[in-house]
């Protein structure tokens, strides 16, 4: 189905697999006989976008209705894009190879605030203007969800509509909505109009911000009757809810190339730096009976020879020995290996251990995130060193020989001597490992500790706390590097500007739509990837829009700021938050959520009772 | 434990799929297809799958071969239908053999091309001239190789690697027919041969289309 231009380009490309789509269990439809023509872009490659869970259930969802055929898009990797603009391809969709701008609805899954300038190019390379404003015919719609929409102003400009929250439900309500609108001929402001009477859809252009001579936000204001706050969605039920018996197989190697089942949404943990810890509350749970089910269906219809099990914190799902125990009885004579990606440090069963041993050996990550007990306290990771040593003993007696540590650095209260003490654990766990009699003979133990910059999020008690400036991240890394002591310890560095550059846009306002724009402009793209990110581009665009970065990243807010996503409700009430920041600076803990309910308010929607509260 | 040899044709779409990943996807394929499968003995058992000769990423084939181990004694012609059943969009199921003879046999490959070119004349005058060029004594070509660890282009004689070669014209297309050393030890792929072509005739094709149709040995007997 590709055309005959395509062919011509696609030998020129490096891994020409990324576009051509036609992998097993890719859904292809009769165009004539859908309503609704639905593609769903990934703002980033194929690799990255293919091993996304979220697209995947969507996309099984959307083409699950007769009505609608969603397709995938991803974005064209530079020596393709070249070659497209070239020779005039417009951006298509992997199943059937048409223009996206002939489709009803472009959906974006907004994941990571640097793949703004994808969306923008993508937009473009469709042929599409890319302000909202300037598409003035009722499709295509563009909508967004996923984490960034918790405060999506800085690319409020582009997009008609946005979904907060889980777009399982939501997403099938507008479908039904545009097609109404579709078959009545509406104008898109009729269209959008009767959108924003739908709970748990906010339409941006509905909302008017004025900004004080400061630069602060003066208010926002909704119009039409637009609702003064948009709650995000929730599913309830997640054994109930949607979940795909197959996923698209691609022949690429993608990033997460295997079964991923998720077995629970939200956190009880409530560390204060985490925004996914908020922004998915309250905690559910999915039954152990029905993730083992969806794990062997998937498998049978995939071939994929690894499982894993999805959610934050997976020691903390209550069935756990359950679940293995249930998933060993078929993976074992199936040559299946299962993975659980995201382990505390504090509650690893030693049970877990070896039921975990079992199956194949990777290595081990553990986060303890700050090095002292104070700034743990802070951040309320409610972890001991003793138990992160405990765990990592264990995990030596089992026989792994190689152990991830993750920790931040330029957390709020952050000073030198926490530095210090990363390096000083990282140590100590290296000991742990000579400690041991039982070590394997000849082998040494490697541990590497990756320390990432640490950025304030929106819906977070940190939301109002100044992110620290390039020049002092950079010098924590450098006095982190060398404070290390021991070549059996690998210190991993991450770009502190592309950190500074997610700070702006994460607490960003609708002023910087035109830095993003001009940025794009100039060619910015792909900023995720330190190969292609070009700071000085991005300097460039926010002095000619007259802004200044640092205002965004580098300011610290008070409680009564009106802040840029005010208008959004994710459930957890700004009182609650302000409570946890007040108690990061004393230090003082908060329980866990099935210890002592905090009073967040994310149970609300749930009946006022959660999983957690239990 | 017996060994078999699956055959199969490439095409379409699936031409993009690399070698590795062609790995990937039948091993996905044959898991799904539940055949009573050999796993390998190690610590990390995986299916035994080899494949004869690689197929360069953009080239179709009429039929590959390769090569899995199974079990127990299911008949060729039950392995042929739970395969055929599994695959990927592209690649189909041509047959399932007891293997013949070993793939270091492999001598030659022929190989179907069909090329576009701009117009009638320039087709007509590329057919003549390759034809020319290699009924001619020497057709030198530079191929990429290293010395140590330095990659150098090397002076490779071609003629030493073509065993058979037809061109034929119609309209704007030139169909090619050669047949050329394939193996482990001398091979040629017609991606070379076209390219030096190109840069000895001043003109190229807009399109190509590659089609790998046999692999032979040494006798010039097919390889089964």
């Amino acid at each position: 189905m590709l055309s005959k231009k395509l062919e011509k380009i696609l030998p020129l490309v490096q891994k020409p697999g990324r576009y051509t789509g036609g992998e097993l269990n890719s859904v292809v439809k009769d165009k004539n006989s859908v309503a609704i023509r639905y593609a769903f872009c990934f703002p980033d490659t194929y690799e990255i976008g293919m091993s996304h869970l979220g697209m995947k259930i969507l996309y099984s969802l959307a083409n699950a209705r007769d009505d609608t055929w969603c397709e995938r898009v991803f974005a064209p990797w530079v020596d393709m894009e070249n070659l497209m603009r070239r020779k005039g391809i417009p951006l298509y969709a992997l199943e059937s190879g048409d223009p996206i701008c002939e489709f009803d609805l472009i959906g974006f899954t907004l994941q990571y605030e640097l793949s703004y300038s994808n969306v923008l190019n993508m937009l473009d390379l469709a042929g599409l203007p890319i302000k909202a404003a300037d598409r003035t015919s009722l499709t295509p719609i563009v909508i967004g969800g996923g984490p960034c929409v918790c405060n999506a102003e800085p690319v409020a400009e582009f997009f008609d509509l946005f979904l907060p929250g889980e777009g399982e439900e939501i997403s099938g309500e507008v479908i039904d909505l545009l097609k109404e609108h579709k078959m009545k001929g509406s104008s898109k402001a009729e269209f959008l109009l009767a959108a924003s009477k739908i709970k748990g859809v906010y339409v941006p252009s509905l909302y008017e911000v004025l900004h004080k001579a400061d630069g602060t936000i003066d208010s926002v204001t909704p119009l039409q009757n637009a609702p003064e706050k948009v709650q995000k969605s929730l599913v309830k039920d997640l054994n109930g809810m949607f979940a795909p018996d197959s996923f698209v197989v691609p022949f690429l190697e993608i990033v997460h190339d295997r079964v991923t089942v998720e077995i629970f949404r939200g956190c009880i943990r409530g560390c204060r730096f985490c925004q996914a810890g908020f922004l998915y509350r309250p905690v559910r749970e999915k039954s152990a009976d029905t993730v083992n089910l969806q794990c062997k269906a998937l498998c049978e219809n995939t071939g994929y020879d690894e499982v894993s099990l999805c959610s934050l914190s997976t020691s903390d799902y209550t069935e756990i020995n359950r679940l293995l125990t249930g998933l060993l009885d078929w993976t074992v004579e199936d040559k299946v290996n299962i993975s659980l990606p995201s382990l505390r440090a504090d509650n690893f069963p030693e049970e877990l251990m070896a039921k975990l041993a079992e199956v194949r050996r990777s290595g081990l990550t553990f986060a303890p995130e700050a090095g002292t007990q104070r700034l743990r306290d802070a951040i309320n990771k409610n972890v001991t060193e003793e138990e992160v040593l405990s765990t990592v003993r264990k995990a030596y007696e089992g026989g792994w020989t190689a152990v991830k540590l993750y920790f931040m650095t330029g957390l709020p209260t952050e000073t030198m001597e926490d530095i210090d003490a990363i390096a000083e654990l990282a140590q100590k766990t290296v000991d742990e490992y000579y400690k041991n009699p039982d070590k394997p003979k000849g082998k040494g133990v490697s541990v590497s500790v990756s320390a990432a910059s640490f950025v304030p999020k929106p819906f977070t008690p940190f939301q109002w706390e100044a992110q620290d400036t390039v020049e002092l991240l950079e010098e924590k890394q450098d006095y982190l590097k060398n404070a290390v002591k021991t070549r059996k310890v690998s210190v991993g560095r991450h770009n502190a500007k592309t950190s500074f550059l997610e700070g702006v846009f994460a607490r960003g306002d609708r002023r910087l739509s035109k830095v993003i724009e001009t940025a794009v402009r100039k060619g910015c793209r792909f900023d995720g990837w330190d190969d292609q990110f070009r700071f000085d581009l991005w300097q460039e665009a926010f002095r000619e829009c007259g802004l200044s970065p640092e205002f965004y990243a580098n300011r610290k807010r008070s409680f009564d700021e009106i802040l840029p996503w005010d208008h959004m409700d994710y459930l957890v009430s700004k009182a609650f938050l302000i409570n946890e920041n007040k108690k990061a600076h004393k230090p003082v803990t908060t329980p866990n959520c099935r210890e002592k309910c905090s009073g967040c308010g994310a149970g609300a929607l749930c009946g006022g009772v959660c999983d957690a509260a239990d | 434990m017996r060994p078999i040899r699956v055959w199969f044709s490439k095409t379409g779409n699936a031409k993009y799929i690399s070698h590795l990943d062609l790995n990937r996807a039948m091993t996905r394929a044959v898991r799904r297809a539940h055949i009573p499968l050999w796993y390998t003995e190690g610590f990390n058992p995986h299916p035994y799958i080899t494949f004869a000769l690689p197929l360069s990423l953009g080239q179709e084939s009429a039929a590959e071969p390769m090569d899995i181990r199974i079990e127990s004694d299911m008949e060729n012609i039950e392995i042929k239908k739970r395969l055929s059943s599994v695959m990927p969009e592209g690649i189909e199921i041509t047959g399932v053999s007891e293997p013949e003879s070993g793939a270091s046999e492999i001598c030659y490959a022929e190989y179907e091309i069909i090329l576009e070119f701009a117009d009638s004349g320039e087709a007509a005058n590329f057919a003549m001239r390759a034809a020319e060029l290699v009924s001619r004594n020497g057709l030198a070509a530079q191929k990429p190789g290293k010395q140590g660890r330095q990659k150098v282009l090397k002076q490779v004689e071609l003629k030493d690697y073509i065993a058979g070669f037809n061109a034929v014209n119609k309209n704007e297309n030139v169909l090619l027919t050669a047949v050329l050393s394939a193996g482990s030890t001398k091979n040629l792929n017609p991606a070379l041969l076209l390219e030096t072509l190109y840069s000895a005739t001043a003109v190229s094709a807009g399109a190509e289309k590659i089609t790998r149709k046999r692999l032979l040995k040494a006798d010039f007997e097919p390889f089964r």
